[in-house]
């Protein structure tokens, strides 16, 4: 067991190695810190010449990554210049932020999925199975925006009007106290949960499908187990193999998603500042956002790998 | 002993009807499933709106009127105006047209390059394979909306140019639907015994592969196009996307957002037309999925994604 | 003969669907007794499979059911769910065709036999462990003790369809459903399952119901042999009687497409024709189209089951045509 996990984090240092040095090669070609410089040489070299150095754009784009990963190694990952505090700082506050609504979102979200899943997969071709798969067809076809902004109208405005009163804080963070803080979650992490429910359910449900068809459940019901038992013990069990890998990818979707609800929301997390970096451009800040997700991405993929591992011992053993 | 005859006779009565050939039974399934068709029905309305609404109503997108702004919609103006005055069902139009230009030149340019790369990959398997496979797998992980943001900003100043820059990360989709049939095709005993009978590579290819490959790609286009849509609606959204004077139907979104207040009309509508499009497309890929392929699906109803 | 364990009267089993009703199962009726071997033998699609699931009640809930199936004074096919979950496993176990797909592959092979156990005994842990052991080895199945904390991928074909057989006894049934039990093994396998399950079913006095297709393994394991065609009985008897007096054209066929290795013949005999469609089954008797004695007359009424000898029954029309070689 302890070989399989030691083998698969070795195998995904070389993938996130290169993944990084990817990125960085693309996002170098494609953002130009020395643009705003042009047109006031050669008033401001000074200037000019910092951006050279703090960006290394004067080493080949193909080496730059490494001279990066150097200054990573040690936690420096530069400056940025749209906020004015250094990047890993930015990360960290803001990624707190985020993960704020993220987390809930994923977690209520998976589990309200799963739950969802099981049920439709039980009571197929019942009302219930068609009135959920409906609503996560329908809910699978919303842009993150849009929901968010859905949301945002509905439980905002629309509530005030007819209720003199907003339940959920439709904008810029309070929260004090943890009160307030659930407040001004609600609805960004609602938004986001939604979608990822609309999404992963299908998904289960197939999953739970295809797995209750399979011969060993009509054995476990043979042998005169319980409904209850035969579902959540041997089906579920093995529907979550699918299951857990799809985890890992919908990280990925809710870390898009985050950027825009977070903007819709003006909620302080990563999404805006990853936004304003793009705009101005702050290439650190853009390396360092991009960089950021993509090992979040690598390391939850692994993980979602192991939990395979563990799931399934067929795959342990060869 | 039996007598031949007398049996043989007796068995022939029983002889079935002529089968029926896969692409028959496959446009059968199609045709019975009622969201497909519901889907393909609704998208052809939708971009013949486009096209043709405009016509009709005739007012132009982009003349403001200011004496009649801000109007809910009415006879004149099927969606109303926005705040100087411009007609929204012309504006919606033309955001809608540009939405689904852009989504089937994104389509059909990571089709084009997906298929081929990943039949490719398939076919030739090992050393190709294997990087190939290790790339796909490294697109597919990453967040799309990120990486494309990146992209999008400086690359994709035009429509056509955003659609180029989807499909630069959205081939791989493709590429791994096409991989996986021709792997699989690859190792059954037809492909073997063709090849031991002296057919060439290219009659291979294109006599027992793409036939398969068609299929399975035709289902996850579809799927494609829905994720194109959405993802170039929320770059345009977030200003990353088609800039003036192109427009999608996320821009119209973003247009509107400011006022959303008073106005939610119009931040909405564009962004429930951009939902109706994808269920369209989405119901439309379920039924081409249950045609070309049943044995993926254990149920009736909606598939898995 | 001894008191009958389970005796089904009438057994019609039908599947609604778009096209109309499939009709798997019609007017199936027979006894099981203590300790005896009971054949069920048929091609794809004969309804033999079927009316074993009825019997366990393990069909879909759309599934069109009527008739008695009584056990131990009970209509199976009428108990609740409750009542039905206490026979499964305990009076009544089923092994299935496959063992690779009917074993569980995220579980041990012995927490799946502890379950059995545990579902119906009130044991602990550690007694329904040791049980596991002491089945194991009894079907055969080599260092046990080593092998009941293994997974099913771990297990050769032969050994899993052991591993099935343990589970099905653990509690002792009364009644054995072998569904097609050794069709999925190798060959060289077969005959080494089909005797461990032919010790158990010895050991444990329980009646056992074999469904198969293979007549050879019929012939060497079974007491009383019922043959099935298109949804119904249509043959019963002794494994004798129908071996070497058969009276029913089908069984005839049947026995005469298999492959002999003594006699000089070149060429093998196959049934023409196919099995007829159980949706729209064609009127009068159906195995008219492929019948080499048929006549009007079995195009006109479905012949009833009757009875040419001690213990052995046929539905044909012409049953005794058929009465040249053999007993009977």
């Amino acid at each position: 067991m302890f070989a399989y996990v030691l083998r698969r984090v070795l195998a995904t240092i070389p993938l996130l190695m290169l993944t990084l040095y990817l990125v960085h090669v693309g996002v170098s070609a494609t953002t130009n810190p020395l643009a705003d410089f042009y047109l006031c040489l050669p008033k401001c070299q000074q200037g000019y010449d910092r951006i050279l150095e703090v960006y290394n754009l004067d080493v080949s784009i193909w080496l730059r990554p490494f001279l990066w990963f150097q200054d990573a190694a040690t936690g420096d990952l530069g400056f940025s210049s749209s906020i004015g505090i250094p990047v890993s700082e930015v990360l960290r506050v803001r990624g707190w932020n985020t993960a704020m609504i993220a987390v809930p979102s994923f977690i209520f979200g998976s589990i309200i999925a799963l739950l969802l899943s099981v049920y439709s997969a039980r009571r197929q071709y019942s009302f219930g199975d068609y009135f959920f798969t409906g609503l996560s067809f329908i809910g699978f076809a919303f842009p993150s925006f849009v929901m968010a902004l859905l949301l945002q109208n509905i439980f905002g405005v629309q509530f005030e009007n007819w209720f003199g009163v907003k339940p959920f804080n439709t904008g810029r963070k309070t929260g004090e106290n943890v009160l307030e803080l659930l407040r001004d979650i609600t609805l960004p992490a609602t938004s986001l949960a939604i979608l990822g429910i609309a999404a992963d359910s299908r998904f289960g449900r197939a999953a739970m499908l295809e797995t209750l068809n399979q011969d060993y459940i009509r054995t476990a019901r043979a042998k005169g187990l319980n409904e209850r038992r035969v579902v959540w013990r041997h089906a579920l069990r093995n529907a979550l193999i699918p299951i857990v890998t799809l985890w890992a990818l919908s990280l990925s979707a809710l870390l898009g998603g985050a950027v825009v609800t977070e903007s819709i929301f003006s909620w302080p997390g990563l999404g805006p500042a990853f936004l304003k970096a793009l705009g101005e451009p702050d290439l650190a800040l853009v390396l360092g956002f991009v960089i950021f997700t993509g090992v979040i991405t690598v390391v939850f993929n692994l993980i979602a790998d192991l939990l395979y591992g563990i799931l399934d011992p067929r795959i342990r053993f060869d | 002993m039996t007598t031949l005859d007398q049996s043989s006779a007796n068995a022939l009565e029983g002889l079935a009807d002529k089968p029926k050939s896969f692409g028959r039974l496959a446009w059968e399934r199609f045709i019975h499933h009622r969201l497909a068709i519901l889907g393909l029905v609704g998208l052809i309305l939708i971009a013949l709106g486009f096209i043709v609404g405009p016509m009709i109503n005739s007012y132009p997108f982009d003349k403001p009127d200011v004496l009649s702004r801000l109007q809910g919609p009415s006879r004149e103006h099927w969606f109303g105006t926005d705040e100087i005055g411009r007609d929204l069902f012309v504006r919606t139009a033309r955001g809608g047209r540009y939405s689904l230009a852009i989504g089937l030149l994104s389509a059909i340019t990571a089709t084009a390059i997906g298929t081929l790369i990943g039949s490719v990959a398939g076919y030739f398997g090992r050393a190709v394979d294997a990087l190939i496979a290790q790339l796909i797998n490294l697109f597919l992980v990453v967040p799309a909306l990120i990486v494309l943001s990146v992209f999008a900003l400086n690359f994709g100043s035009n429509w056509w140019r955003l659609a180029i820059v989807l499909a630069g990360l959205l081939w791989v989709r493709i590429a791994r639907v096409a991989r996986g049939v021709v792997l699989s095709i690859k190792e059954q005993e037809y492909v073997m015994a063709a090849r031991a009978a002296g057919a060439s590579h290219l009659r291979i290819i294109t006599r027992h592969i793409l036939p398969n490959v068609v299929g399975a790609v035709t289902v996850e286009i579809t799927l494609l196009l829905g994720s194109v849509i959405v993802l170039e609606s929320t770059l345009s959204f977030l200003g990353l996307g088609v800039r003036p004077p192109d427009t999608s139907l996320g821009r119209l979104v973003a247009d509107a957002k400011g006022n959303i207040d008073n106005d939610p009309l119009r931040v909405l509508t564009p962004g429930l037309v951009i939902v109706l499009i994808v269920l369209c497309v989405n119901f439309l890929g379920d039924g081409l999925r249950d045609a070309l392929d049943p044995r993926a699906r254990s149920e009736r109803g909606s598939g898995d994604d | 003969m001894t008191e009958p364990v389970l005796v089904v009267e009438g057994l019609n089993v039908g599947f609604p669907s778009k096209a109309g009703v499939v009709q798997a199962v019609s007017d199936v009726s027979f006894e099981l007794h203590a300790g005896e071997v009971l054949a069920v033998v048929g091609e794809s699609g004969s309804g033999k499979s079927v009316t074993a699931l009825t019997l366990m009640r393990l069909h879909a809930k759309s599934t069109r059911i009527s008739g008695r199936a009584v056990f131990e004074g009970r209509d199976l096919l009428t108990l609740s769910d409750r009542d039905m979950r206490s026979v499964r496993g305990n009076d009544i176990a089923m092994i299935f065709q496959d063992p690779m797909t009917a074993l569980n592959p995220v579980f041990s092979v012995g927490s799946q036999i502890i379950e059995a156990i545990r579902t119906h005994r009130d044991v602990s842990k550690q007694a329904a462990r040791a049980r596991a052991i002491e089945l194991l080895d009894l079907v055969g199945v080599p260092e046990p003790r080593r092998r009941v904390d293994q997974f099913p991928h771990e297990y050769s074909g032969g050994m899993r369809q052991r591993a099935m057989i343990a589970m099905a006894i653990a509690n002792e049934p009364k009644v054995l459903i072998a569904d097609e039990p050794t069709t999925a093994l190798d060959v060289t396998v077969q005959a080494q399952v089909m005797e461990v399950l032919r010790d158990v079913q010895e050991a444990t006095g329980s009646a056992m119901l074999l469904i198969t297709h293979d007549l050879g393994l019929v012939a060497g394991t079974a007491d009383r042999v019922q043959v099935m065609y298109a949804s119904r009985l249509v043959e019963t008897g002794g494994v004798d009687d129908i071996f070497y007096g058969s009276r029913n054209p089908y069984t005839r066929a049947l026995l005469d497409s298999i492959p002999d290795l003594v006699s000089d013949t070149d060429r093998l005999v196959p049934i023409p024709g196919n099995p007829p469609s159980l949706l729209s089954p064609p009127s009068g008797c159906p195995f008219r189209p492929r019948c080499s004695m048929a006549t009007d007359t079995c195009a006109e009424s479905v012949p009833n089951l009757t009875t040419v000898g001690d213990g052995h029954a046929t539905r044909c029309h012409h049953a005794d045509r058929l009465v040249t070689e053999g007993a009977s």
